[in-house]
């Protein structure tokens, strides 16, 4: 688009019209002058063949009577006169004239145009025909071309007034047009306005028709909605942030004073201080985990991503996690299917599974199943997690895939509400779906490994 | 030991340089990459402690001008940012082992011990042993008191790791890595729930404890005498 000349951006209704305007008044001219041109052709050709007609006549009276009765009867079609009025000239093989009184010279044979001296207008242009004859003499056929200039500047006038017309409507279109765009977008423009002024709630009125404008109207709609969004959940991320680095600074302020008290212990005050540092961790990690799921969604990662046997990271997993969820009294099994082959990070694979156990041991009372399988058929390999713990309530589901979602509105036990969003950010990544479903009773993670779209 | 830290930032510096000192050994601090390359290149150091990120010079070019040198001292990079691409490029580009900002003093010395003792040459022998308890890695036996007892092979490993460091703290993170290969942080006590039951098979007709619990730091087979 860069390389059109400007006139092919229009920047304001205006152009546009005008544009408009000057392309139709273009078509236009192009079409008045090929009337113009055949009309003449027409005319002309019909001159050239009344013009063969006569001079046939002229000549069959020739071949049958001889020079002196076609002198006769030049000067009487001379005396008939007439509209259709031509003119002659016939002279012998000396060039003298014989018959004829058209005031011109004698031009050379076949077709030509002549100059001849017309009584009532001067010197004034003819078409003629000149045919030799066999004694020598030469019969030229002349018709006046006035009757086709005539028409010729009818239709030059017509034309004009035609195009001066087409021209104000033009010009009085843009303008209108010009005016009633304006009105219709002035509707989006002030809603924008508003929208500007802090009004974030404002949207433009559809009309239903499901024209361009209605449908631009409701495709900025969605945009607004998306933004609106965006909005909110930033607004909330960086609440929870506030809020969840609030309480652990709190806590921090508090050992942190209780440790400069005299009164304490050497090893209450040990106590005190390695608290705070408990709490600085906490806030620390919850730091990390935030910049862990941005650069995993910025996706550079990806150009580390080889096949990776999904299989044994997740049965090496279960193995490292088997003693301890068996300490804490859940019963942890593993369903793996050999030979699952991913395309991934091997540590960003062993993050979201160990995430999703975290999760459930952390989640599901104490006496829980938790079980992981592998399974995997001919479009996907899918990883699930599922616990019969409390589970997620079916409409809270994708609102706990958020940063800092929690299912306690009031965020005071453990847990900073990052799992569930970094596990989402590494199933993205790696181009697989994330579902939660409902276990009845508890919560089921699926992770789906389109095998087309990762091998 | 003697150390060369080059960190550019005063404070972490101080803290790193401090706690090192307090601990016994010698610090040379550098703060700046051509000048931190100067010293490295004296041959003179136990290990080097290297930042990811230095005005002038950055890090990775730094190791490979050590290491174009013929410099095989042992390097832990610290890197600010828990980017797995850092780690991957730190330790591709001949850095021993690195490890991410923030951490705790106890970590890091940790691992500086444990890079220490994996760069002397005896570290290939095929038994390790302290404090009574002897490891066969050929054989895949483990005696206690002359006794032989039975483990699982993640509890072995865990085992030969804490005996390869015996006397030294070795931190959860590092056995995380080192026995498990995760480069990340479970939320589950898995190491502990391992270090247990490798405890009480240990410590099975024994009076003492063979492991110790180093409080905030880490776990520590005692070195023998």
């Amino acid at each position: 688009m860069s390389n059109f000349p400007r006139i092919f951006k229009p920047r304001s209704m205006r152009e546009l019209a005008l544009l408009y305007s000057v392309c139709f008044m273009i078509a236009t001219a192009i079409l008045g002058f090929a009337v113009y041109s055949s009309a003449r052709d027409a005319l002309q050709q019909q001159l050239d063949s009344r013009i063969m007609a006569e001079t046939n006549d002229l000549l069959s009276v020739y071949k049958s009577d001889g020079m002196t009765a076609l002198s006769d009867e030049i000067v009487r079609h001379e005396e008939q006169g007439g509209i259709t009025q031509m003119g002659y000239i016939l002279t012998d093989n000396e060039g003298t004239r014989v018959a004829g009184k058209m005031q011109a010279k004698t031009p050379k044979t076949g077709w030509s145009i002549i100059n001849f001296v017309d009584e009532d207008e001067g010197t004034d242009q003819a078409r003629a025909y000149t045919i030799a004859l066999s004694n020598g003499g030469r019969l030229v056929v002349i018709a006046d071309q006035e009757a086709i200039e005539e028409i010729g500047e009818v239709l030059t006038q017509q034309f004009l007034m035609a195009f001066a017309a087409i021209f104000l409507i033009g010009v009085g279109g843009s303008v209108v047009l010009t005016r009633l765009l304006r009105r219709r977008l002035s509707g989006i423009n002030e809603t924008a306005s508003a929208i500007i002024g802090g009004d974030l709630n404002q949207r433009i009125s559809l009309d239903g028709s499901r024209g361009e404008f209605d449908r631009l109207s409701q495709t900025l709609n969605a945009m607004l909605d998306r933004i609106s969004d965006l909005m909110e959940n930033l607004r909330q991320v960086s609440g929870d942030i506030a809020h969840d680095l609030r309480s652990p600074l709190n806590r921090l302020r508090q050992n942190l004073e209780t440790s400069l008290s005299e009164k304490l212990e050497p090893a209450e005050q040990r106590s005190a201080v390695e608290g705070a540092i408990v709490q600085a961790d906490e806030m620390l990690d919850m730091f990390s985990a935030l910049l862990g799921i941005s650069e995993i969604e910025g996706g550079h990662i990806k150009s580390t991503f080889k096949p990776q046997r999904l299989d044994r990271i997740v049965a090496e997993i279960c193995e490292a996690y088997q003693p301890a969820a068996h300490d804490a009294g859940f019963d942890m099994q593993c369903e793996i299917e050999p030979d699952c082959i991913v395309t991934g990070n091997r540590h960003l694979l062993g993050q979201m599974l160990t995430n999703l156990l975290d999760n459930s041991l952390r989640h599901a009372p104490e006496g829980s199943q938790i079980l992981v399988q592998i399974t995997e058929n001919l479009e996907e390999i899918d990883l699930v997690v599922s616990d019969n713990g409390p589970g997620i309530p079916e409409e809270r589901q994708q609102e706990m895939l958020r940063r800092f979602a929690r299912m306690e509105e009031s965020r005071t036990t453990s847990g900073n509400g990052l799992g569930l969003s970094l596990v989402k950010a590494i199933s993205d990544v790696h181009g697989a779906q994330l579902a939660l479903s409902d276990n009845q009773p508890g919560l089921k993670v699926t992770i789906s490994f389109g095998l087309k779209t990762n091998l | 030991m003697k150390i060369l830290l080059v960190e550019d930032d005063k404070n972490t510096s101080d803290y790193i340089a401090q706690g090192l000192e307090q601990a016994g050994h010698l610090v040379t601090a550098s703060d700046n990459g051509p000048d931190g390359l100067f010293h490295a290149t004296d041959g003179n150091f136990d290990v080097i402690i290297l930042d990811r990120m230095l005005p002038g010079m950055d890090g990775i070019a730094i190791i490979g001008a050590i290491r174009g040198a013929g410099e095989t001292v042992p390097i832990l990079m610290l890197t600010a940012r828990a980017g797995l691409e850092d780690r991957v490029d730190g330790l591709d580009s001949g850095a021993d082992d690195y490890l991410v900002k923030p951490f705790a003093f106890s970590e890091l010395h940790a691992r500086l011990n444990a890079l220490v003792r994996r760069h002397q040459p005896e570290a290939a022998e095929s038994t390790l042993s302290a404090n009574g308890i002897e490891l066969d890695r050929l054989k895949r036996l483990v005696l206690r008191g002359g006794n032989p007892v039975e483990l699982q092979p993640r509890e072995f490993s865990l085992l030969e790791e804490l005996l390869r460091n015996s006397g030294k703290v070795v931190t959860r993170t590092m056995l995380l890595e080192r026995v498990w290969n995760f480069h990340f942080d479970p939320k589950t006590n898995i190491v502990e729930t391992h270090i247990s039951r490798l405890r009480s098979k240990l410590n099975e007709g024994h009076a003492e404890d063979a492991i110790i619990t180093v409080r905030g730091a880490g776990y520590m087979i005692a070195a023998d005498e």
